[in-house]
């Protein structure tokens, strides 16, 4: 050990800065940019913007409270029975209650039809759905579309909970920009002292969704609308003919709200809180069927707004083109660094690999700083941050590994068309017309 | 061999060491005149003649007299016939015989005049050997009357269901189901008009339409946006794919329904029972549910009826009985502070007209007088209480206290008794120190 380190450190110290980015150019070019640099430049616009931009929310918000409009929540699912109960009164804290509420049940096989006929009995839901036959999610989601008269739609999962004022700041941004067609809620991890499995999720959760979609939702390139709180004008929902059949369907109607010409937007303070999976054999089976949504969605359905054409744009381009290259180009890259290091630095990798770890485990941090000016729930985050060290193994490893299997899978064999998830007569024929 | 006396206007006739008292009309001397004979036998021609002689006979105060066996000699076929003892006939003295007997048996163990509808249905059903039995009938407002009680009650159907069960539950009357039905929460009544309507508004101007589910684009909606008048044929309005196949291209996973007055949709109609005699609108749950039943006399009532039932449940001695003994024990081995003692209260139910209230009652009003009484001692320890006496163990009291403290509580009890019952009860203490036990 008493040679190791002064070796090591040595080593470092002699390869100079040119060999250094030669060595880490996958994280100097591409996780160093996105991750740091940008979002430290955008906290900063934001924060010599933030006078302006609490005045343009309050001028808003009291558009919103003038008019007043009814809201439809809508929550479809299956056997979400067990979490009927707290949901309703999760919403009826909100600030906001100039909303109907509509469950839809896709043929649940559980205690779910008779718990939801019951609420409804006792006023708690305005509308319970329900279908015999499993049609799949965004069947569901349609059918409550269907009925429902709001002027706008809030899009739920049942397990989910809300902040008093979640509802109303989700609205708040269709008054900033008419032109806003959909806007996302900031989804936070509930369970996140329950396992290790959770902790690591609640930081990826704040870095890719909280953090994340503010810069994306900033450049203009906000990619998807997470389907356990996202809210949308009823008339551009109707306009697309709702959802389309998953799994990944809200990512899919995020692509279409933006292809029809609408602004999606992001709001971080309209917090959800939902439950992550606690295993990892869970988390993976969930991982595999959203990174396979990436191929299905953005490389092969949605492959037209990488073309010319009419309705081209390059906001919505750039949207797709990011995700596409940040999960399954620089998925592909990393594995290609890693037989680049492995060939060109094999007698090296004592130093390379430490270092490697060591670069990552800085930049968690670093990036974990930013999560911290960003958040609103400082003091509640700061149990996370022993745990930030690990995610060098969980997002540079595991998520990679799992992404990999994901995208293999779909790009050579449409695996997605065969996940459960779906029911059978409908994948069946979403496959055939390539949807 | 019939030999028919001339007696004032009626007839009498004996046979077989049995006196008939023929009559023809009624008149107000017979009321007491009757308990002179055995049986009799109703010899009008006029229906209503007939009926008001039934009538009499069996709302008679007099036990022997409304169950004197009672024949007829021409058959109107009147519901009141019911109440007779049939034709007479040559089997006619058998079957008075047998009446006779039994009303005797009733008498030597000193069955009295009772005007409770209990303690004379019981006793008419034993000395007819007869069961009640429930027949339809669309006067009733239950759909239901016993023919054997129409001349007790009239359009309280409900009611003497509901006093029968209450009966059979106190193990007099056996049972046997035969109808079961839902009447109105208001009105009792069974006649109900059962419509769907919407949930929101009541409308029943409410219409079904069949969800159709597009497997291809996920889209759902009522059948009509589907329909394409031109060709008659199902077109998706959001991929303009055609609809060929149930099960193949699309399924109907549900139907909806639309309130054509408030525009509200909902799956399952509000099933409502509209009462047709009060209008009353009930939901389904607020329906009472009625059973309706034969009966037959059990052992228990055929004692009753003769007047020979021996309560079999013995008096138990209340679970704190010993403790309470101890402490009275302990308590006079004390030395008590000068003017201070222990006091033992015993309060006791008393009326002229108590025996005449039903047991049941009596046993309900003495478990609420209980509970008031429990009040007035800090410990329950110190409450001692059986089926007719409480005692009360007053612990370190004046003399003063524990008079000022019973007749607190008696004023209290006796005004309580007084606002809640119109018969003569009330509620007597004595207090007496343990010292003098």
């Amino acid at each position: 050990m008493n040679t190791i380190i002064p070796e090591y450190l040595n080593y470092w110290f002699e390869v100079g800065l040119g060999k250094f980015i030669r060595i880490f150019w996958y994280f100097v070019i591409f996780e160093f940019t996105r991750y740091i640099i940008i979002d430290y430049i955008i906290y900063g616009i934001f924060y010599l913007n933030r006078h302006k931009r609490k005045a343009d929310w309050e001028v808003a918000r009291q558009k919103f409270r003038l008019e007043n409009p009814l809201i439809s929540v809508i929550i479809p699912g299956k056997n979400e029975g067990k979490h009927l109960y707290k949901l309703t009164k999760s919403l009826a804290e909100q600030t906001y209650t100039n909303f109907e509420l509509i469950i839809v049940d896709d043929g649940s096989d559980d205690q779910t039809p008779i718990i939801g006929e019951s609420l409804r009995k006792h006023g708690l839901i305005d509308l319970f759905l329900r279908n015999e036959q499993r049609g799949g999610k965004a069947s569901a989601a349609n059918l409550a579309l269907q009925f429902s008269k709001g002027k706008y739609i809030v899009h739920l999962d049942a397990d989910c909970s809300f902040d008093r004022d979640a509802i109303e700041n989700v609205l708040i941004p269709f008054y900033l920009d008419e032109r806003i067609g959909a806007v996302g809620g900031n989804v936070k991890v509930r369970n996140y002292k329950n396992s290790l499995c959770a902790k690591l999720q609640a930081i990826e959760y704040l870095k890719t969704v909280s953090v994340g979609r503010i810069i994306t939702s900033y450049l203009g390139i906000y990619k998807i609308i997470s389907g356990a709180f996202g809210a949308f004008k009823a008339e551009a929902v109707a306009s697309i003919g709702g959802w389309d059949i998953g799994p990944g369907l809200d990512g899919d109607i995020t692509v279409k709200i933006r292809k029809s010409g609408y602004k999606v937007y992001f709001e971080p303070s309209a917090v959800c809180l939902t439950n992550a999976p606690e295993k990892f054999k869970v988390l993976t089976k969930q991982r595999l069927r959203w990174d396979k949504s990436i191929i299905r969605f953005r490389v092969r359905k949605h492959k037209d707004v990488y073309m010319p054409h009419a309705n081209f744009r390059w906001s919505t381009f750039f949207s797709l083109a990011e995700n596409v290259f940040y999960n399954v180009i620089l998925d592909i890259l990393w594995w290609i660094y890693i037989i680049d290091v492995c060939i060109n630095y094999s007698g090296s990798l004592q130093f390379v690999i430490p270092m490697n770890i060591t670069l990552y485990f800085v930049m968690n941090y670093v990036q974990m700083c930013s999560i911290y000016l960003f958040s609103e729930r400082r003091k509640e985050e700061l149990y996370l941050w022993k745990y930030v060290s690990l995610m060098t193994f969980y997002t540079g490893m595991y998520l990679r590994i799992v992404r990999t299997v994901a995208y293999y899978k779909e790009l050579f064999f449409k695996r997605s068309f065969e996940d459960p998830w779906n029911p059978y007569k409908s994948s069946r024929l979403a496959k055939i017309h390539g949807l | 061999m019939f030999k028919v006396v001339k007696h004032s206007n009626q007839n009498v006739l004996s046979k077989d060491g049995i006196n008939y008292l023929m009559i023809e009309k009624w008149s107000n001397h017979l009321e007491m005149e009757l308990l002179e004979y055995d049986a009799i036998i109703v010899s009008s021609q006029n229906q209503l003649w007939f009926e008001e002689i039934v009538l009499k006979v069996r709302m008679h105060q007099l036990t022997e007299v409304f169950l004197k066996p009672l024949f007829y000699e021409q058959n109107f076929n009147s519901e009141y016939s019911i109440h007779t003892d049939g034709t007479f006939n040559e089997k006619s003295t058998s079957t008075a015989r047998r009446i006779l007997e039994s009303i005797q048996t009733m008498l030597k163990n000193g069955a009295s005049n009772v005007f409770n509808m209990e303690q004379r249905l019981l006793q008419y059903l034993n000395t007819r050997g007869a069961a009640l039995k429930p027949k339809k009938s669309r006067y009733s407002k239950i759909g239901y009357n016993y023919p054997l009680l129409s001349l007790f009650y009239k359009d309280k159907e409900f009611e003497i269901e509901k006093q029968l069960q209450g009966i059979s539950n106190e193990g007099k009357l056996d049972f046997q189901l035969i109808d079961r039905l839902q009447i109105c929460n208001d009105c009792f009544d069974s006649y109900m008009i059962y419509k769907e309507s919407c949930p929101k508004c009541n409308s029943i101007d409410i219409e079904a339409k069949d969800i159709i589910h597009h497997f291809t684009c996920a889209h759902v909606a009522p059948q009509d946006e589907f329909e394409n008048a031109d060709n008659d044929t199902l077109e998706c309005p959001k991929c303009d794919k055609h609809l060929r196949h149930i099960g193949i291209d699309y399924d109907k996973p549900s139907s909806v329904y639309c309130c054509k007055s408030c525009d509200h949709n909902f799956q399952i109609a509000q099933v409502v029972a509209e009462c047709h005699s009060c209008d009353t609108v009930n939901p389904l749950e607020a329906l009472i549910e009625l059973s309706i039943h034969d009966y037959a006399l059990t052992m228990k009532g055929v004692l009753h009826a003769e007047g020979n039932y021996q309560s079999q449940a013995t008096t138990q001695k209340p679970s704190n009985d010993f403790v309470f003994k101890q402490l009275i024990q302990q308590e006079l081995q004390r030395d008590f502070a000068k003017d201070k003692s222990s006091f033992v209260l015993r309060v006791e139910l008393k009326g002229e007209l108590l025996h005449l209230l039903d047991s049941n009652y009596i046993q309900q009003l003495w478990e609420d007088i209980s509970q008031v009484v429990k009040g007035y001692v800090s410990n329950e320890l110190c409450y001692l209480k059986t089926d007719d006496i409480i005692q009360l163990l007053l612990l370190d009291k004046s003399k003063v206290e524990s008079e000022t403290l019973k007749d607190t509580m008696l004023y209290n009890l006796n005004l309580l008794l007084k606002d809640n019952l119109k018969a003569h009860v009330q509620i007597e203490s004595v207090l007496t120190n343990i010292k003098e036990l």
